[in-house]
């Protein structure tokens, strides 16, 4: 919902969020290093330094596995929309962290040298053909240049001037940074690790991360095994008391876009399932303040005619509806962006004919 | 391994791990130029909602452009074309 551009374009729930994450993240990286000083000690000690690099270098694992999980957690259960909402913003922290892991590994190991800090991360005492001599940071660094390009283009702007299409593909290199960020900890510090609990916790994440997005599939997957004919001339997509108050409802229409149903006041409303925004799945969402509100973004249209208040100017597509007895029937082509449709209401005088089968 | 001539910012520039840290190196470079431009200039012309944002905030920008400006270059001509055109 872009009017004009800011530096951050925060509001008091997004800054609430950050404000959280950041002090949950400044919280675990001064205690893992109080921890590990206060278990390492004498001859196991270990520098402040390699503390910061380890606890910078975790805490963007975590992170990253927190927003890998983010997307399909909001597709199993609603309960989780409340974190998808600003997922940019904790992308942005998570390439500092990295960043931060980066450029102070960086300084510890190869600053004050005769040779440049970046030349050691490529030869040196790295061997190409060797698991334990194998240059992890490498990894590190293909990650952290990827994790760059999708924080610098993580702005509003970029979404408008790249298209959503193409803005989503960009991002979806998400995954190609996790494996290199995987294969940068595997060739890395598992080398040198004994104990079991990294390992163990970089299996357990990755299990995570990969059964929540086949559990998600699988939930995407079911409706569409209900989806209807779209050539029927109206369609019938329930009862209307199927549809609960100022919450969405997803209809499946074959070969078709899905469909957006809301219930608010009297009346019933269809509008495309995707957001103008991102895609987002609208009718996973619900009525806020009037407006049918993204799960994902929070961008909002008016339900009647699929525009966004003003002074925005998001458009998505309308559908008719109409109500006989207790059915709810939907006309399954689409208005052009914006095009008011006056709500359904209950009729008193249904009528069968035309009812396409279910 | 040719000898350890130093080149290029302590780097022995003829293995192939310098000549990719200097291709990126490059790449950064031509990408700082090229969003310069893009930011103080070009992007008036193509966007309206920014060309009303101040160049302060334009700059914010500027990080984007360099990470992926064979891909702002490729668009920012696409726009500027169907602008003229219409």
């Amino acid at each position: 919902m872009t009017v004009s551009y800011t530096w951050v374009q925060w509001n008091k729930h997004k800054k609430i969020y950050d404000l959280i994450m950041l002090a949950l993240s400044l919280i675990f990286v001064a205690t893992f290093i109080l921890t590990s000083t206060l278990v390492y000690k004498d001859d196991e000690a270990i520098s402040a330094m390699i503390l910061a690099i380890r606890a910078f270098g975790i805490l963007a694992i975590i992170l990253l596995h927190i927003i890998l999980c983010i997307g399909p957690l909001t597709r199993i259960t609603p309960l989780m929309s409340p974190i998808l909402y600003n997922r940019r913003h904790l992308g942005v922290m998570m390439f500092f962290a990295a960043l931060i892991h980066a450029g102070l590994a960086l300084l510890f190991y190869g600053a004050f040298g005769v040779r440049s800090p970046f030349a050691g991360l490529f030869d040196g005492y790295h061997a190409y053909t060797s698991i334990s001599g194998f240059p992890f940071e490498i990894m590190g660094l293909f990650a952290l240049l990827i994790l760059f390009v999708m924080a610098s283009t993580s702005h509003d702007f970029w979404l408008a001037f790249l298209t959503p299409c193409l803005w989503k593909s960009l991002h979806m290199l998400v995954y190609l940074a996790y494996a290199f960020v995987l294969l940068h900890v595997v060739f890395g510090a598992l080398q040198s690790e004994r104990h079991p609990a990294l390992a163990t916790a970089l299996i357990a994440g990755a299990v995570t991360v990969f059964a929540l997005h086949i559990v998600s599939g699988l939930k995407e997957f079911k409706p569409s095994l209900q989806a209807q004919e779209a050539d029927a001339p109206w369609i019938d997509i329930g009862l209307v008391n199927d549809f609960p108050m100022d919450q969405g409802r997803v209809v499946c229409i074959a070969n078709q876009e899905r469909v957006a149903i809301f219930r608010h006041n009297d009346g019933i409303s269809a509008l495309s399932n995707v957001c103008a925004h991102q895609a987002g799945p609208l009718g996973e969402g619900r009525i806020v303040n009037g407006c049918v509100t993204c799960p994902w973004h929070g961008y909002q249209y008016h339900a009647d005619n699929g525009q966004s208040p003003p002074p925005y100017t998001e458009r998505i597509p309308t559908y008719e509806l109409r109500i006989e007895g207790e059915r709810v029937l939907l006309n399954p082509q689409p208005n052009p962006p914006g095009t008011p449709v006056t709500p359904a209401v209950r009729s008193s005088e249904p009528s069968s004919d035309e009812v396409g089968e279910t | 391994m040719m000898g350890s001539c130093v080149l290029y910012c302590g780097i022995d520039i003829m293995t192939p791990a310098s000549i990719f840290l200097i291709l990126l190196g490059m790449y950064f470079a031509v990408g700082t130029v090229i969003g310069l431009v893009f930011v103080i200039i070009g992007i008036r012309k193509i966007d309206p909602v920014a060309a009303g944002a101040p160049l302060r905030v334009r700059f914010i920008f500027l990080p984007g452009t360099i990470s992926i400006w064979p891909i702002v270059l490729y668009l920012w001509r696409t726009k500027l074309k169907a602008g003229s055109s219409s």
